[in-house]
């Protein structure tokens, strides 16, 4: 935790000594976020209810998603962005030599703090309208039980978008890895409810792109059901494990480019 | 060189072009979930075949006309990669129209084929009756839009010249540019006013325009205003770009040898 506490200070330090990049990286953020605000306005504007789910519902659902996309943006995509280039370069290596494990150094070195903003304001306030236009009673449990989805979903947003980015150990070239995993996200645009229920079943427990945002909207709606609940716990544990041994594979195979 | 980089890593070209489709899968699922749950075979001015239509034709339309070089110019000027153009006979600006045909020619060949199963899909499927005028209209249009894309970006780029790390700022306008040329939802959605004001911008007929020539909601009239409007544009983008160049060259400072 010193450690990390030691790359967060880094990081910020890091983002104020370029203020002009600092203003872009938050530009790019603001105009990101009215592209997803924009599919609330869109189904707002149609005053339908979409396969069961009213507008304010799925409120709930987009705001979660933008809540889940500051946590990813902010703790993992610049992480998950550079790895190629460690590989490609060899810059790899000097994490190699550090006493820390190679993964977490890889995987958790920065920590962005400018593009998470936008995400968490929006996402709190959508949330918090949601709740309040469908009578959901915010309470201490309410909230500690939707931080544990939180945390879960966290936890399995890391292992299923790390393991595509471990191929560039052997494919080098990684742009079209980049542009498929940013497409995957998009699929959390909408609620899982539009897809048919077998893209839902895969989406949920092969590859749980719809873990990430569907359970903890579900959990404040109140139709979570049993399964999903025992799969919360089971999903994190199970799909760390499995990018772990998919990384030490990984590394094994790792020939340094540099000299 | 263009085509070749483009091959280099085939793997990677696959999956670019995969990643198009993903888009194009989410509005589907979207519009039918919306359609089937409403009582309305109208939503915001589309029938449920002309939406499904202009949500692939408008996915593979900014699959088509996307650019991706001005990351590249970005490094060319940051890393002074962009000397050995200065003091070669060669414009820049031709190097780079050059590597960008050469580049999308791979890309257009399968989209080409994706588009023209995707046409027949509509065709059988949606009861959407496409007719091939529509088709060989669409063509041009395009082709049009990819010229206009490619000097927005290029005229963009030049902002390089004063920013050190520009990154953040082109995915913001590429950002922007997809939500305002309809990559994402028709224009419509925005209502009549806002469609009004970005009649006179460029970017309606990037993606809107071409999509919806395809579905049949454009008149003749309307096909041929547009023409001129992106004609208009490319003119007027290529005097930015060169004024921009023209500035950016002037701060432009390569250190060392």
């Amino acid at each position: 935790m010193k450690v990390y506490g030691m790359f967060l200070k880094s990081s910020l330090m890091g983002y104020m000594e370029y203020r002009a990049n600092l203003y872009a990286a938050l530009t790019m953020e603001l105009v990101y976020l009215c592209s997803k605000l924009l599919y609330v306005a869109a189904i707002y504007n149609t005053g339908i209810d979409i396969n069961g789910l009213s507008p304010d519902q799925i409120m709930l659902f987009i705001g979660t998603y933008i809540i889940m996309t500051a946590i990813y943006t902010g703790l993992f995509i610049e992480n998950f962005y550079k790895l190629p280039e460690h590989i490609r370069n060899g810059s790899l290596d000097i994490y190699i030599t550090k006493p820390l494990s190679l993964q977490f150094m890889a995987t958790m070195r920065h920590i962005n703090f400018v593009l998470p903003v936008p995400n968490l304001i929006a996402g709190v306030i959508l949330i918090a309208t949601a709740c309040s236009r469908l009578h959901i009673e915010i309470t201490f449990l309410t909230v500690l039980g939707y931080m544990a989805f939180l945390v879960s979903s966290t936890c399995v947003t890391y292992a299923i978008f790390l393991i595509p980015q471990i191929l560039t150990f052997w494919t080098v070239k990684s742009y079209g890895i980049f542009e498929i995993m940013d497409r995957c996200w998009d699929f959390n645009n909408m609620p899982m409810n539009i897809y048919t229920k077998w893209i839902q079943r895969i989406g949920v427990f092969i590859i749980p792109v719809f873990f990430i945002t569907n359970l903890p909207a579900k959990f404040l709606i109140g139709n979570l059901s049993e399964i999903y609940i025992i799969w919360t716990f089971v999903a994190p544990i199970l799909f760390l494990t499995a990018a772990r041994l998919f990384w030490k594979f990984a590394v094994r195979s790792y020939v340094s480019a540099s000299s | 060189m263009g085509l070749q980089s483009e091959m280099e890593y085939r793997a990677d070209f696959i999956m670019s072009v995969l990643s198009g489709g993903f888009i194009i899968l989410i509005q589907c699922f979207l519009w039918t979930a919306i359609f089937r749950s409403s009582d309305n075979t109208i939503i915001y001015g589309y029938t449920y075949p002309e939406m499904l239509c202009y949500s692939i034709i408008a996915g593979l339309v900014v699959k088509i006309t996307a650019t991706g070089f001005e990351r590249e110019i970005a490094e060319d000027i940051k890393n002074g990669g962009l000397s050995k153009f200065i003091v070669q006979p060669m414009s820049y600006f031709y190097y780079r129209i050059c590597c960008f045909c050469g580049r999308k020619l791979p890309q257009i060949l399968v989209l080409f084929a994706v588009s023209v199963a995707a046409l027949l899909l509509c065709n059988a499927r949606l009861g959407l009756d496409i007719e091939l005028s529509r088709v060989l209209l669409f063509l041009p249009f395009v082709t049009l839009a990819t010229i206009l894309n490619f000097l927005i970006y290029y005229s963009i780029s030049s902002l390089a010249f004063v920013m050190t790390e520009v990154w953040g700022l082109f995915a913001a306008v590429g950002q922007g540019i997809l939500i305002l040329s309809g990559g994402i939802f028709p224009l419509d959605i925005f209502g009549d006013k806002i469609l009004t004001i970005l009649s006179i911008l460029p970017f309606k007929y990037l993606v809107f325009y071409p999509a919806n020539i395809i579905n049949g909601r454009l008149t003749m009239q309307e096909i041929l205003f547009g023409a001129l409007v992106q004609c208009a544009w490319i003119i007027v983008m290529i005097c930015i770009s060169g004024i921009s160049w023209r500035w950016g060259m002037k701060k432009y400072v390569a250190v060392g040898g």
